[in-house]
């Protein structure tokens, strides 16, 4: 009887929450707003030309509103005859028609009509609350207009808010010409109040109980799904089913052991960037800002390489120079992928650009930093499923590499026996990170982060002084490191950013991408043969993926199926070694040549 | 989008990435061998760690050679006590 009541409570609850009417404070569009404040002019001063909004002052009080503006057909007039000189009108009247405008009829020097296309956005994030006060560059908002890709708005100037439009809210709809919000400039404010100024009482017991309601996590995802389900769904639906991928991420980690030490981290990371209201990965929610400060500033790759650096041993690799040559080999996967994620562009509903195209190929390398590295750098939107993807395949790599090898190689090549490495001397181990880092900076500065990453961590190890911090870089810095990447990470699989085709896309690319590095890897180590005195067994040559150490194992245990003494562990340590090296070089040629698209 | 013309650009990324990944590798490794043979008579600088066991085994030997003497000492001296042992009771 009790469980009933509180239902039926409940049920009164929610329903009261959803009917609740939303109280308009502002006007609701441009127009409106023109009425009812006289005089209202085009705010010059914060407006930065910006095709999806603009700023309207009202000169008596100096407040001043945000307008959104896409598709603006008044807009884009003023936009067109704003081409006062006549060859620059001719130029723009022969620009090809696009989603923005097309002018149907021209005379000299005036637009007699111009189509607007549907100026419909929707929100997928906000962060102004009235009375915040807003700096340079705070962001307040996330909104994917119709036929625009999806947009962080930040203040370009320092204001407050004094008012904001009823209901803007992640998933309503912003409308071309709707009045977002008021606000007063402000250069210099303060939090000093007057005695009993503070002083304010509860909401009454109905406004704090829908209060209340509204601020349940079951009323938003309800509110979001059903609010424009086409365009809304995947903000309240979608929030669901992300939370069921981390759940099932952290059900891989924890049951199926893959790579649980990051896939742990980023699956709880989704399951806390989905939930609705928290904003935990928002600007200022932990996870938001542990974003910042560590992927978009590209700190926590590096850092991981300085670990990666001070766990490695080079020494196979100079005991035998030549197998380097796999590692290189091997990042073919990466420009396979790269020309797969272009030629996906031909299914209808995918679309990936040079930069898209470049981030998703990194996977192939098999390094999950260098991934993140780069993808932080060109294709931010889609960082969570390139890091989802790299370290899922990482981690399938015994899976996914051995029928590869042995699909490729005879069972002879299986058992050739490499000759013994030679003792390499402490100081040659000592001078290798330098001259490393020396050529790097000479030939790709733009690899130079990772590599020099890399090899710090590596000339700490070998030097042998510093043993503090070759213990601290490689376990407890890492082991930090990788909590908050892995979080921040997480905080990428959001419903909006993850669920499309594209994540489909990535997934399978990076699939491709691993099984044509194993495949280039094992090919030119036959090739080597033809050409060498000494054979290599080409097993090592799947080694160049850079999965340090997995990679060389794989190869180490194929080998010993075919021949219980032949290990060749320490000889596949040198293409894997050299991957890591091949890759983060990769990476500084695709930075070199995409971030200056 | 031109798709014709973004593909030409991505095999222009292709062959100019695989150029400068094999063109590094292939310098480190003639670096690497030049390195090896530049430092080859410097081998054992800084291997402090090689030289150690030598002297714990040198140690080693001395302790056990001062063992075996101690217990040959023991053995004479033993048999010296027997005899002062015999000459006293007059045998």
């Amino acid at each position: 009887m009790k469980i009933r009541t509180f239902l039926m409570a409940f049920a009164a609850l929610f329903v009261s929450c959803v009917l609740c009417a939303q109280d308009a404070a502002l006007p609701k569009t441009l127009a409106d707003l023109q009425k009812a404040v006289p005089g209202l002019v085009r705010d010059a001063e914060h407006s930065t030309n910006d095709d999806c909004f603009d700023w309207y002052k009202d000169p008596k009080t100096g407040d001043i509103y945000l307008v959104y503006v896409w598709g603006d057909e008044n807009t884009m007039a003023s936009f067109m005859t704003d081409a006062q000189n006549e060859a620059d009108f001719k130029e723009l009247s022969g620009a090809p028609k696009d989603e923005v405008a097309s002018i149907i009829t021209k005379a000299k020097a005036t637009v007699e009509k111009i189509q607007a296309a549907k100026g419909k956005a929707t929100i997928f994030a906000t962060w102004a609350k009235k009375g915040n006060k807003l700096h340079d560059n705070t962001e307040i908002m996330t909104i994917k207009p119709v036929a625009r890709s999806k947009g962080k708005v930040k203040m370009a100037a320092s204001l407050i808010v004094t008012d904001l439009r009823a209901g803007l809210d992640t998933a309503t709809a912003l409308e071309t010409n709707d009045v977002v919000g008021k606000f007063i400039p402000a250069n210099l404010y303060h939090d000093s109040l007057r005695e009993g100024s503070n002083a304010r009482n509860l909401p009454s017991f109905g406004q704090s109980f829908i209060l209340l309601g509204k601020s349940t996590g079951i009323y938003d995802l309800c509110r979001q799904t059903f609010q424009d389900f086409p365009n809304t769904w995947m903000l309240g639906l979608g929030k669901v089913i992300m939370t069921l991928v981390g759940i099932l991420l952290v059900y891989l980690a924890i049951v199926k052991g893959f790579e649980p030490l990051l896939l742990l981290p980023i699956g709880f990371g989704s399951i806390l960037a989905n939930i609705p209201l928290a904003g935990i990965s928002g600007p200022s929610g932990l996870q938001g800002m542990v974003y910042n400060v560590g992927i978009e500033s590209g700190v926590f790759p590096l850092i991981i390489f300085l670990g990666v650096g001070a766990m490695t041993d080079f020494g196979p690799m100079l005991a035998n120079p030549r197998t380097a040559l796999l590692g290189g080999a091997a990042q073919f996967g990466i420009f396979g992928a790269l020309l797969g994620a272009l030629l996906l562009n031909f299914i209808p509903g995918l679309e990936f650009n040079m930069k898209d195209a470049a981030s998703i190929g990194i996977i192939g390398g098999a390094d999950g930093p260098t991934a993140i590295f780069l993808a932080s750098r060109l294709s931010p939107s889609l960082l969570g499923a390139i890091a989802v993807a790299a370290y899922s395949y990482m981690a399938l790599v015994p899976i996914i590499q051995p029928p590869i090898m042995r699909a490729l190689t005879t069972d002879a090549e299986r058992r050739i026996k490499m000759k013994q490495l030679r003792h390499v001397p402490q100081i040659e181990k000592i001078c290798f990170p330098i001259m490393i880092t020396l050529l790097c900076a000479l030939l790709l500065p733009d690899a130079a982060p990772l590599i020099g990453m890399l090899m710090l961590g590596n000339l700490m190890r070998e030097c042998g002084v510093v043993g503090r911090l070759t213990d601290t870089a490689s376990n407890a810095l890492m082991n930090i490191v990788t909590i908050f990447l892995g979080l921040s990470v997480g905080s990428k699989l959001s419903a909006d950013q993850f669920l499309n085709a594209q994540t489909l896309g990535i997934l399978f690319l990076g699939c491709a991408a691993f099984c044509i590095a194993t495949a280039t890897g094992v090919c030119f180590a036959k090739l080597m043969n033809m050409f060498s005195k000494d054979k290599i067994n080409p097993l090592i040559g799947s080694a160049g993926v850079s999965a340090v150490p997995m990679a060389a194992r794989v190869s180490n245990k194929v080998g010993l199926e075919y021949d219980p003494q032949n290990f060749l562990l320490m000889h596949a340590m040198g293409p894997n070694v050299s991957g890591v090296i091949g890759s983060a070089v990769a990476a500084g040629v695709l930075l070199c040549i995409c971030g200056s698209i | 989008m031109n798709l014709g013309a973004l593909l030409l650009d991505g095999v222009k990324a292709t062959v100019l990435g695989m150029a400068t990944v094999f063109f590094f590798l292939t310098l480190m490794i003639c670096f690497m061998k030049l390195l090896s043979k530049a430092l080859a008579p410097f081998s054992n600088f800084l291997e402090p760690v090689a030289a150690q066991p030598k002297k714990k085994a040198k140690k080693k030997e001395a302790a056990g050679k001062t063992a075996e003497i101690s217990a040959e000492d023991r053995v004479r001296a033993l048999a010296a006590i027997e005899a002062v042992k015999l000459f006293r009771a007059g045998k």
